[in-house]
């Protein structure tokens, strides 16, 4: 057995470049998931074991609970794709491989044994991948550690990580990644061995595939339809090149959005808010306040919107003026709502999908309401709902004319102000922990994506490498083959950036609104034509990377008469 | 006879190891000229360095006048392009092409190619031009790789244990095509084989033994591919 262990883990790491990208992968999986919980696991703990919280521990917490929902959605969308990849990568391994594979079944080896060391190998390189991982997160935990020290001003921060945490850093990727390596044996297992040797058994699946591409292929007007119809009709490496685009795409322009979204909801939190003080009460108040004040109500609110029960406030205005303007989505002044009617904030129309004219339940007080989106503010304070304050009064059972809140340019003599400065200082706060998690998202998203998109291109020419050498030797020049075989991928690679444009778009829109949802903190979605470029300048200097590598790769192989040993190998 | 192919005292060596070893042969326009010898003899390498598919380590190859062993990659591919065909026993097919994708690829510009409908009625493989590779016989896959190794009217055509893969009726098949595409089209054909009923057609006999020219034989009286009994 140990001989049959040896032979297959030869045969394995002979394709380095395909197994070092798999420890890679699985590398980067850990690394992104332990990077950040080493940042959270200590410090949540520490922080849920004090009774009061200030301002900026409470703003931290927050931050770690953003994190570490991120961290989570990033470690599954990792090892999903990392999955992608073992699930490619055996799919190639067992139809280069069936000869051998029926060769150790013919003496007598059985499939439970064949498939245990494959099982075993993968197990191995994804732990040593996840212990890689694990060390590299510890240290580069640092990083994230000291920018939330300096951006919360929270000291004591401590690099700890609870038993639960490193357990599925560690094993549940690699028991993943083991039980996918069992399912793919399912390529060969069962089938006779006489039938692996013969290397025949699917000619009809393979027949039916090929028809299927050949019929797209002449719905393609092109010049040169022979070179496309080589490429067009290898389906499986083009399902790769569209999930690998498709992914690359995602994980950069939801990085971006990431990174765009501070700055939106930096800017719908200034803008319109023109007041210098905002002045809250514990006690609601009856006393007059002074003229060109903008005095509120404010109460928590749970809205009932399509099955989803949501925290917000809810603020109720008496009047409103040059100290805040709200403004809708058309960038219209919005006067005080009416009895029956709410103004609400963009994160309830773009992540529940509330529009103007909806109806919905508001619980204010243990009393149910049912209100009218009168309109969508969209410098609303976060969280906020707007609604007439005589109603609200009402429904708080308090005097007309009361208020908790006070906006104005002056200071007023009771009550805990918030400066203007203190609000923008914590505005910048919050962006910066965004703009972390994003940065973090788009490298690691942009790497993994790269990662992809060069195994889909380099499998894809691995692919053709038959035909290439076959080329060569009907006397076809090098770069007429490197044209026919390796460059057509490149407009594909472009046709199917574009097609996959606006589905990755919406994808990314979608994984926005759950982690929205999940961690109850508005992310408005954005993007520009500038992402869209970044996204095709990096896909084409990828597509430039691989497509030189394996240029030289042909060069190499033609050069050092391997064809003769390729004639004699079929 | 006029001679269209020569070797001057070419060697080939991997390593240390002589798989060539010195040989000087002329070869005549529009004969069929079987190498044999046996397995590890250097017959398919000497083949390989006739056809450019591998360059020799030291002597030089001539194509009429022109010393192709000197040609550099471009000019040797376009000669390879131009004047040269190559049957394999493995077919090396292009399995993402139909039959008559895998045809035509092989037409070089420029040049004339022969009756695409004559020569595929003449294989037999008129009804499956819209097929897949994985979708043929064995002996379909090599009457197409011959197809395409003739299109485009080679004035060589190298077949290095073309009927190696096949059976009896497939292999007489095989051998009678290649004598017909000799007369038909004035192609001079190079064959490897271990088997002595295929040279028995043969115009010329080369046998090749630890990488030497053992033996060369004028076949006086060539059988019929007919005629060819397996043993």
């Amino acid at each position: 057995m140990v001989l049959v262990y040896k032979q297959l883990t030869k045969q394995m790491i002979q394709n380095r470049i395909f197994v070092l990208l798999l420890l890679v992968l699985t590398m980067l999986t850990s690394l992104s998931f332990y990077f950040v919980i080493f940042s959270i696991d200590g410090n949540m703990a520490m922080l849920n074991t004090l009774t009061t919280l200030t301002e900026n521990q409470q703003l931290y917490k927050n931050a770690l609970n953003a994190n570490a929902s991120l961290a989570y959605t990033f470690f599954i969308s990792t090892v999903l794709l990392t999955s992608f990849v073992f699930v490619m990568y055996f799919y190639r391994f067992y139809r280069a491989n069936k000869k051998q594979i029926g060769c150790l079944k013919s003496l007598g080896f059985k499939d439970s044994s064949v498939c245990a060391c494959f099982v075993v190998f993968v197990a191995v390189l994804s732990l040593i991948g996840a212990i890689l991982g694990l060390i590299g997160g510890y240290f580069l935990s640092d990083v994230l550690i000291h920018a939330n020290a300096d951006t919360y001003s929270v000291i004591g921060l401590v690099k700890k990580i609870r038993l639960s945490s490193l357990f599925i850093g560690l094993l549940v990727s690699t028991a993943i990644f083991c039980l996918l390596t069992f399912f793919c044996y399912s390529f060969v297992r069962g089938k006779e061995p006489g039938i692996l040797i013969a290397g025949n058994e699917s000619r009809a699946g393979f027949s039916f595939s090929l028809r299927v591409a050949n019929r797209i292929c002449d719905m393609i007007p092109t010049k040169n339809k022979l070179t496309l119809r080589i490429a067009l009709r290898k389906p499986l490496s083009i399902f790769l090149l569209i999930v690998a685009v498709m992914s690359f795409s995602v994980c950069m322009i939801l990085g971006r959005s990431l990174n765009i979204s501070s700055q939106k909801v930096f800017d719908s939190q200034t803008t319109g808010h023109n007041y210098e003080y905002d002045t809250r009460y514990s006690e609601f108040q009856t006393v007059p306040t002074p003229e060109n004040v903008i005095p509120y109500l404010d109460n928590k609110v749970r809205l009932f919107v399509d099955g989803h029960v949501i925290e917000q406030s809810a603020t109720g205005l008496y009047t409103l003026n040059n100290l805040y303007e709200l403004q809708n989505t058309k960038g219209d002044i919005l006067s005080v709502p009416k009895v029956g009617e709410v103004y609400i904030n963009p994160g309830l129309h773009e992540i529940y999908g509330l529009n103007i004219g909806d109806r919905f339940v508001a619980d204010i007080a243990g009393v149910s309401h049912e209100v009218t989106v009168a309109d969508i503010a969209v410098n609303a304070k976060s969280a906020n709902i707007y609604v007439n304050a005589d109603e609200l009064s009402k429904a708080l059972n308090v005097p007309i004319g009361a208020y908790n809140g006070v906006l104005s340019m002056e200071k007023l003599n009771d009550g805990v102000a918030t400066t203007k400065d203190q609000r923008i200082n914590t505005l910048n706060k919050e962006a910066v922990s965004n703009n972390i998690s994003a940065v973090i998202n788009q490298c690691i998203g942009g790497l993994i994506g790269a990662i992809l998109i060069f195994l889909a291109l380099y499998a894809s020419f691995g692919d053709n490498t038959r035909d290439m050498l076959i080329l060569h030797m009907m006397g076809y020049r090098t770069k007429h083959i490197r044209k026919m075989v390796i460059d057509v991928y490149m407009p594909i690679v472009w046709t199917v950036f574009f097609l996959t444009l606006a589905p990755s778009i919406l994808l990314a829109r979608s994984i926005q609104k759950s982690l929205s949802i999940s961690t109850n903190d508005y992310m408005p979605f954005g993007t520009s034509i500038s992402v869209i470029v970044l996204v095709f300048a990096g896909l084409s200097i990828i597509y430039w990377l691989v497509q030189m590598l394996f240029g030289l790769g042909i060069r190499r192989i033609v050069a050092k008469e391997e064809i003769s040993e390729f004639i004699y190998a079929e | 006879m006029k001679t269209i192919l020569k070797s001057e005292n070419i060697k080939k060596k991997y390593g240390k190891e002589s798989v060539v070893d010195g040989i000087s042969l002329d070869i005549y326009e529009n004969t069929f000229t079987v190498i044999c010898g046996p397995s590890g003899s250097g017959k398919s390498t000497l083949l390989n360095i006739l056809s450019g598919l591998i360059r020799p380590t030291a002597g030089k190859v001539w194509y009429e006048d022109k010393v192709i062993s000197d040609y550099s990659e471009p000019q040797l591919a376009d000669w390879k392009r131009l004047e040269v065909g190559n049957v394999f026993q493995s077919y090396m097919l292009l399995n993402n092409l139909t039959v008559e994708e895998n045809i035509k690829i092989s037409i070089a510009p420029g040049k004339t190619p022969l009756s695409f409908d004559r020569l595929t009625r003449m294989l037999e493989i008129d009804s499956i031009l819209d097929k897949f590779p994985a979708q043929l016989s064995g002996g379909q896959q090599q009457r197409v790789a011959i197809a395409r190794a003739v299109i485009k009217a080679p004035r060589l055509l190298f077949c290095d244990e073309a009927t190696g893969a096949l059976d009896e009726a497939n292999s007489k098949k095989v051998v009678e095509l290649l004598h017909s595409l000799k007369s038909a089209f004035g192609v001079t054909i190079l064959f490897t084989t271990h088997n002595a009923q295929i040279a028995e057609t043969a115009d010329r006999v080369l046998t090749i033994k630890n990488g030497m020219l053992h033996k060369d034989v004028m076949n006086e009286n060539p059988i019929s591919a007919k005629d060819m009994v397996w043993g």
